[in-house]
């Protein structure tokens, strides 16, 4: 977030930033584990 | 192809480019032409930065590679999401607040003028030559299957982007790239269920994936580190890391994407999610190309899917030859059918000694298979040594024109097409806007008007077009150009990010440093290169590393230099 863009004050859909880059990063951890599983399941 | 497909075909472009134009239509500006007075939505932000990442051969190539190699292709995408976060917190709050049309404007506030000038020269070489090379690639694809003819083809494909693209400027390719991405997700998905659906009635999906499994086409994840080796989880994830992270942050084709985000909250939400969706897009893509696989167990594969060069070689000196791979192959599809229909017995009665021994006499057999295509590669080579010999881009298009139904057909060629016009479409855009912002602005009309810069961007847009149009036709002549204006773009990426990783993170260091060290690390690049020291993913990597190594080493000795002096 940045105060001086007065944009920012626009009703957007605003996330907390830290929460959805650890989401990011968790959801690419549970792709690779299924795709892991996905590897070994079908071997 | 049928009437009805050239029907959706038509109604399908036609459609998306009105709407484009029509969605623009009124007065424009050169914030709104080159940046779309930064008004976009996130999820315009996240479908045109996937739509000029997803070019036509992401949908003709990518399946191939599921068939021919299976999923491991996939890992080459693990460290986008990663790229993505860094962008996040980094990039995009610099560009937006600095209120930059380029990403190299941000080099000249940063550095100096002619360290921004290097790079959007690297920048403009290496675009408008492989710009050249997305129209021609998938051009070459359709004209060879289709029977179009391929000069004709190159400059549709790239004449009616040019056409939009000037017409309505970034805001037109953004809504474009809109509906091309909802045409491409509608398509795929339907192309995924047919080949699922035309599988005998006793094989369904979960069954699919076992044979598949069993022939090694399931082979998602390889957690070996071996340099040479092109895909697996380290190079994904390091080099693709780096290789994301310089195509989005460095390359203005992606810039100038996230930069028409109405704010910075808008154009970091179109950011993640593209770090959530394209794992997941590149897997289910390359996961129907494992299903066409599958499917080609059960029905007869053609020995090669370039239909067009076997047919060829029927009529030459090598007929005989040839006649002989055939019938060797004839016997290859039969032995298929019969190990994977006694598999699939052996699955149902959880046989697990059959299962074992059924997986190792269907690995014998498509090793067989694939020497019987090299043999077949060899002799299309020495027929006609100019013939596109890479089967994995003809294996998907072969199988939606010989198995799909009317009108499924004319819409998966409209999905080519509008993939291609996406990435074709933001090339366009990034070299007018780099050509006027970073050259013709800055160096010979600093002074002009609104309307005179706009006009500027417009030819400068159609003369980029008519070089890459060009440049497609001339590769038409120069088949493997191809392969070797991929390797140069990797050879200028990694150079590219270390510039802005010294820009970012480096505070210290000066333009003279940084400007010697990218020249030193473009040197160290293409001698790794030349010296074949390691697999094109890691020059990424290496590129970036030497910049950062070099220019903190350079800053040392100038400054060094300079307390002798005083």
């Amino acid at each position: 977030m940045t105060p001086e863009d007065p944009r920012e004050s626009l009703p957007d859909f605003v996330p907390s930033w830290q929460h959805l880059y650890w989401f990011v990063v968790g959801n690419l951890v549970a792709i690779i584990l299924f795709l892991y599983w996905l590897t070994e399941a079908f071997l | 192809m049928s009437l009805t497909d050239w029907t959706v075909l038509g109604a399908t472009l036609a459609f998306i480019i009105v709407y484009g134009v029509w969605k623009n239509r009124g007065d424009q500006n050169i914030e709104g032409y080159l940046l779309a007075n930064q008004s976009l939505p996130w999820y315009h932000v996240c479908l045109s930065v996937m739509a000029t990442q997803a070019s036509a051969i992401t949908f003709l190539s990518a399946p191939g590679q599921g068939f021919f190699d299976g999923l491991r292709f996939v890992q080459f995408y693990f460290g986008l999401p990663l790229a993505m976060v860094v962008l996040s917190v980094t990039f995009i709050p610099i560009f937006h607040r600095l209120k930059v049309y380029t990403a190299y404007e941000y080099l000249e506030n940063r550095f100096d003028h002619r360290v921004r000038i290097f790079t959007a020269a690297l920048f403009l070489i290496s675009r408008g030559l492989s710009t050249g090379l997305s129209i021609y690639a998938p051009a070459i694809i359709l004209s060879t299957i289709l029977g179009w003819d391929i000069n004709l083809t190159n400059v549709l494909m790239g004449g009616i982007v040019l056409v939009y693209s000037v017409a309505g400027g970034t805001k037109a390719i953004s809504y474009t790239h809109v509906q091309q991405m909802l045409i491409v997700t509608l398509a795929m998905v339907a192309a995924g269920w047919m080949v699922v659906h035309l599988l005998p009635s006793n094989v369904g999906f979960k069954e699919a994936l076992q044979v598949a499994g069993k022939a090694g086409r399931l082979n998602a994840i390889d957690f070996k580190f071996d340099p040479d080796s092109r895909y697996n989880i380290w190079s994904g994830l390091i080099g693709g890391f780096f290789l994301q992270l310089s195509y989005f942050g460095t390359d203005q084709s992606q810039v100038g994407r996230y930069l028409t985000g109405q704010s910075i909250g808008q154009s970091r939400l179109g950011l993640m999610m593209n770090g959530l969706l394209k794992v997941p897009m590149q897997f289910l893509i390359l996961l129907v190309g494992v299903l066409v696989f599958t499917f080609y167990q059960y029905n007869p594969a053609p020995i090669f899917f370039n239909t067009q060069e076997t047919e060829k070689l029927k009529t030459s000196a090598y007929a005989a030859d040839y006649a002989l791979l055939e019938r060797q192959h004839q016997r290859i599809v039969e032995n298929r059918k019969t190990e994977v229909t006694q598999l699939s017995a052996a699955l149902d009665r959880d046989d697990e000694v059959g299962i074992l021994r059924l997986k190792k006499m269907i690995q014998a057999t498509d090793g067989e298979a694939k020497a019987i295509k090299k043999d077949v590669v060899g002799l299309i080579k020495k027929n006609n040594p100019g013939a596109d010999t890479s089967d994995t881009n003809y294996v998907f298009l072969r199988f939606v024109l010989d198995f799909l139904p009317h009108g499924l057909i004319g819409l998966l060629i409209a999905v080519i097409f509008s993939a291609s016009m996406g990435s074709i479409a933001a090339a366009y855009s990034s070299l007018a806007s780099t050509t006027v912002v970073d050259v013709y602005k800055r160096y010979y009309r600093p002074e002009a008007s609104e309307t005179h810069y706009l006009n500027a961007s417009k030819v400068a847009m159609i003369g980029w077009g008519l070089f890459c149009i060009f440049i497609s036709l001339f590769a038409s002549r120069m088949g493997s150009m191809i392969e070797a204006v991929n390797i140069l773009g990797s050879l200028f990426y990694g150079v590219i990010l270390g510039i802005f990783i010294v820009a970012f993170y480096c505070k210290h260091i000066g333009a003279k440093a940084t400007l010697y060290a990218a020249v030193l690390s473009e040197i160290g690049v293409v001698a790794v290169w030349y010296f074949e020291l390691t697999a094109f993913l890691w020059f990424n990597v290496i590129g970036c590393l030497l910049v950062v190594g070099f220019a903190w080493t350079l800053e040392k000795l100038i400054l060094k230099k300079q307390h002798g002096r005083t």
